[in-house]
């Protein structure tokens, strides 16, 4: 691991204070690193036996081998664990700079178990790791928290990552915070970290990546630099982020509500949004992750409220999703957020999902402590996201996540009220998990939900489906232009589907293929450590070649585009398989009943309909292309010692769950 | 004519790219810790803000005048001042006279390492995505800054003009 690498998997036991370290060569032949060797570290040790919450419960992050390198975009921190959320595998993925700072305090991956008595934080000083005493920071915000350590420990330079009050309250969907505005927030890691009474990661690197042929790899940087900013879209993200094109989601019906919104703000006479309108009167800076020319994030400085980072699904949810039009509320939300530590996402749908119930007259004000969740009711969307995170009242139900919401309300709402339904029918979730608010009534969307790695889409996006359905609403745009994001968006489908029709929205097919593209592409950059914005992921042209031309550079040895598409592919079967024995089979890879055969309400795509054996036969096709078995939707023997995971096969043959030799 | 990196702070976003271009090229790692060009960062109440620092150049270098066995020359092409690696000591004046913090001594080298404009080429400048960085002429530093100051009148005017016309409307 002379190079790439920092070389050392560092492990934590909490609960007696152990620290050991494990060479990283154990893994990073087959498992490469970041996700990769974070799924089998799970697989290895956290079974079905073990709950979230328990010590044998592990959570692991990891960078990857172009972590903290010139690469594009060489950020990321991917983080795994048993999910509270789901019970499946929990899984988060953040930017920020403390992906790059931990390798260059020579780890690859950190796995933490156990659970400490009193709260704790984890310090690493390169070489040297200390578990200390955090009793004087529980209870602080995650901006509070990394300022107190820097002082603590009197070196500015320090990166941490922490958890606010709501993963010390285990809010199931608590996130874990990096810097300033980066949050792995989704499936509750937050609260597995606050479980083990672990407040914060502080790390301080200086020993740098080390690089087989230096000059070489610069110059496979300086190609993968230009590639990424002579992209189309690079201009748009590079300049005003997603935030336009995330308001146009909304326009179109692609967003928000999961359509069950039918009616939608729009652009002004000028083209304008309410959210370029407030980044002019608020923005300060875009500012981007280390090591990324894309910088996608704007900063805003709002008096009163304060100061928050903001991209891309941080703008439609608490606004649209929850049908509020007050910018400054939504601002004080993301803030809260933010602050506080809790997935701004989870909590919009299930808000949502409130609110739908309370229109729908199935539920009262009585039922949430007396607060009507009437659609963008300050009370309701900041009231109970207050609530949630101390989990006060019916807050304490929102923490559990949403099975739990749904068995305290079919307790209390008599069933008639009901109509003889459980409240989870309303529910926009996948395995519990909130759904990101793209409106699974289109087919691609809803493959990729269905058949997430974490129950929910954004790893397996369908992105190029997004140009075509937005481009009608998109006003800064002529019939030209429109014309130009349309044949553009069928092209890039047909490249990776094969199949001419593969972007339309109406047929079904080449759905299978995009999905399946995306999630082999995201498995990459999350192996190797860098952001999946650069990709196919979001118009951005960087292939499974670029990564494999900068490893190759960077290790001295030759490695494939085909290989890491193989070793993607492996990693989805290793996951797959881990879910297949935590009880996943093909009736958990759905969506929510209500959404089939129930025409889209508004936009251009107003009728479009997902039906629902056209949907289980993507499915069919979906385990066919990975070779899983169709009626259980698991991996073959086949399948399996093909990658590699023949140990593998043999424990889901020990269960019962081979289906098929 | 000699020519100088500028910093565009507005333009800055704290990426690092600067950093790992220079250590890479000079140091053949990808090390911030051993970049002649720096970041800083402060993370202020959800806020980031970012200053690149690096060498100006002095005209009258501290570094150069504090060696005590004149290790610093300046290179007659580039303008850069270049520490003489055979004879630097490690002694840290330098360090110590520099008033930016933009001459450190290398931990594993032992001696001081500073920016040399990578020989009339910077790889900062040209691996910054946002321009915040650039290689001017010395002698233009100041009529760009001159030019920069009109640009915001300019600016200042059209803002004036069109809320004028909206007082008449």
């Amino acid at each position: 691991m002379a190079y790439l690498y920092g070389g050392t998997i560092l492990r934590i036991d909490v609960t007696d204070q152990e620290i050991t370290r494990v060479p990283t060569s154990k893994y990073a032949k087959q498992y490469i690193g970041g996700r990769g060797i974070n799924a089998r570290i799970l697989y290895e040790e956290v079974g079905p036996e073990v709950k979230p919450f328990d010590p044998e419960n592990l959570i692991a992050f990891g960078n990857g081998p172009l972590s903290g390198t010139l690469f594009s975009g060489s950020s990321r921190t991917d983080m795994m664990a048993k999910s509270p959320v789901t019970n499946l595998i929990g899984n988060a993925n953040m930017g920020g700079n403390w992906s790059a700072e931990l390798k260059y305090a020579g780890y690859d991956n950190i796995v933490i178990k156990g659970i400490s008595e009193k709260p704790v934080y984890i310090y690493i000083d390169n070489d040297d790791v200390e578990i200390r005493d955090a009793s004087h920071l529980w209870g602080k915000d995650t901006y509070e928290t990394p300022k107190l350590i820097r002082e603590e420990l009197a070196d500015p330079e320090i990166k941490v990552i922490c958890i606010g009050p709501a993963g010390e309250n285990r809010v199931v969907f608590a996130s874990i915070q990096s810097c300033v505005g980066d949050s792995g927030a989704r499936t509750g890691m937050g609260a597995v970290l606050g479980s083990k009474n672990v407040k914060a990661i502080a790390v301080r690197g200086t020993k740098g990546v080390k690089i087989a042929d230096p000059d070489k790899f610069l110059e496979v940087c300086r190609e993968i630099h230009d590639t990424v900013k002579s992209a189309e879209f690079y201009d748009e993200v590079s300049k005003i982020g997603v935030m336009d094109s995330e308001y146009s989601y909304v326009l179109s019906g692609y967003e928000a509500g999961g359509d069950a919104h039918k009616t939608a703000p729009n652009f002004d006479a000028e083209g304008k949004t309410e959210f370029r309108k407030f980044w002019d009167k608020f923005g300060y800076k875009r500012s981007g992750c280390f090591g990324c020319p894309v910088h996608c994030m704007e900063n805003y400085r709002v008096p009163q409220i304060g100061n928050t980072v903001i991209s891309c699904e941080l703008y439609p949810q608490l606004t649209w999703e929850v049908r509020n039009n007050d910018m400054m509320l939504w601002y004080k939300c993301v803030n809260t957020c933010h602050r506080f530590g809790i997935d701004n996402t989870s909590m919009a749908i299930t808000l949502a999902w409130l609110m739908e119930l309370y229109e729908e007259g199935i539920i009262t004000a009585e039922d949430t402590d007396g607060v009507p969740m009437e659609w963008g009711s300050k009370d309701a969307i900041l009231g109970m996201l207050q609530k949630t995170i101390h989990r006060e009242g019916f807050g304490n139900y929102l923490a559990d996540g949403m099975d739990a919401v749904a068995q305290r309300l079919d307790e209390i709402v008599p069933e008639k009220r009901r109509r003889g339904k459980s409240t989870k029918y309303w529910a926009m979730q996948v395995n519990n998990n909130p759904m990101y608010g793209i409106n699974p009534r289109f087919n691609g969307m809803a493959l990729a939900y269905a058949i997430g790695r974490r129950s929910d889409l954004i790893g397996d996006y369908d992105a190029f489906q997004s140009e075509v359905l937005y481009a009608p609403v998109y006003p800064h745009w002529s019939d030209k232009d429109k014309q130009h994001a349309v044949e553009h968006a069928y092209k890039e489908a047909e490249r990776i589907s094969g199949l001419k029709d593969a972007g339309d929205p109406n047929s079904y097919n080449g759905k299978v293929q995009i999905v399946s593209w995306i999630g082999i592409v995201t498995g990459i950059t999350d192996m190797v450590g860098t952001c999946k914005w650069h990709t196919d992921w979001l118009f951005l042209p960087l292939m499974p070649e670029h990564f494999a031309k900068a490893l190759s550079a960077g290790l001295g040895q030759e490695i494939t585009g085909e290989d890491l598409i193989k070793a993607s592919l492996m990693l989805r079967n290793l996951e797959r398989s881990y879910e297949a024995l935590h009880g996943r089979t093909r009736k958990h890879d759905t969506i929510p009943e209500k959404e089939f055969n129930n025409p889209v309400s508004r936009g251009p795509w107003k009728g479009l309909v997902l039906e629902k054996d056209k949907f289980e036969k993507m499915k069919d096709e979906y385990y066919s292309l990975r070779g899983w078995d169709l009626k259980n939707g698991i991996p073959t023997r086949k399948t399996l010692e093909d990658c590699g995971l023949k140990d593998v096969a043999e424990s889901l043959k020990k269960q019962g769950l081979l289906h098929v030799e | 004519m000699n020519y100088l990196i500028t910093v565009d702070l507005d333009k800055c976003t704290g990426c690092h790219i600067c950093e790992l271009a220079c250590s890479l090229y000079n140091m053949k790692e990808c090390n911030p810790e051993k970049s002649r060009i720096r970041i800083v960062r402060s993370e202020i109440d959800g806020l980031i803000y970012t200053i690149p620092t690096l060498c100006q150049q002095c005209e009258t270098p501290m570094c150069m005048e504090m060696c005590p066995i004149g290790a610093i020359e300046r290179n007659a092409d580039t303008g850069a001042l270049i520490v003489d690696e055979e004879r630097c000591i490690g002694c840290r004046r330098c360090v110590n006279a520099c008033p930016y913090g933009a001459i450190v001594v290398d931990p594993d080298t032992h001696i001081a390492s500073k920016c040399t404009l990578c020989d009339g080429e910077p790889k900062c400048v040209e691996f910054c995505p946002k321009d915040a960085l650039e290689y001017v002429r010395a002698d233009r530093i100041s009529i760009k800054k001159r030019r920069e100051s009109i640009d915001k009148f300019l600016e200042y005017q059209k803002v004036l003009a069109s809320s004028s016309v909206e007082r008449e409307e």
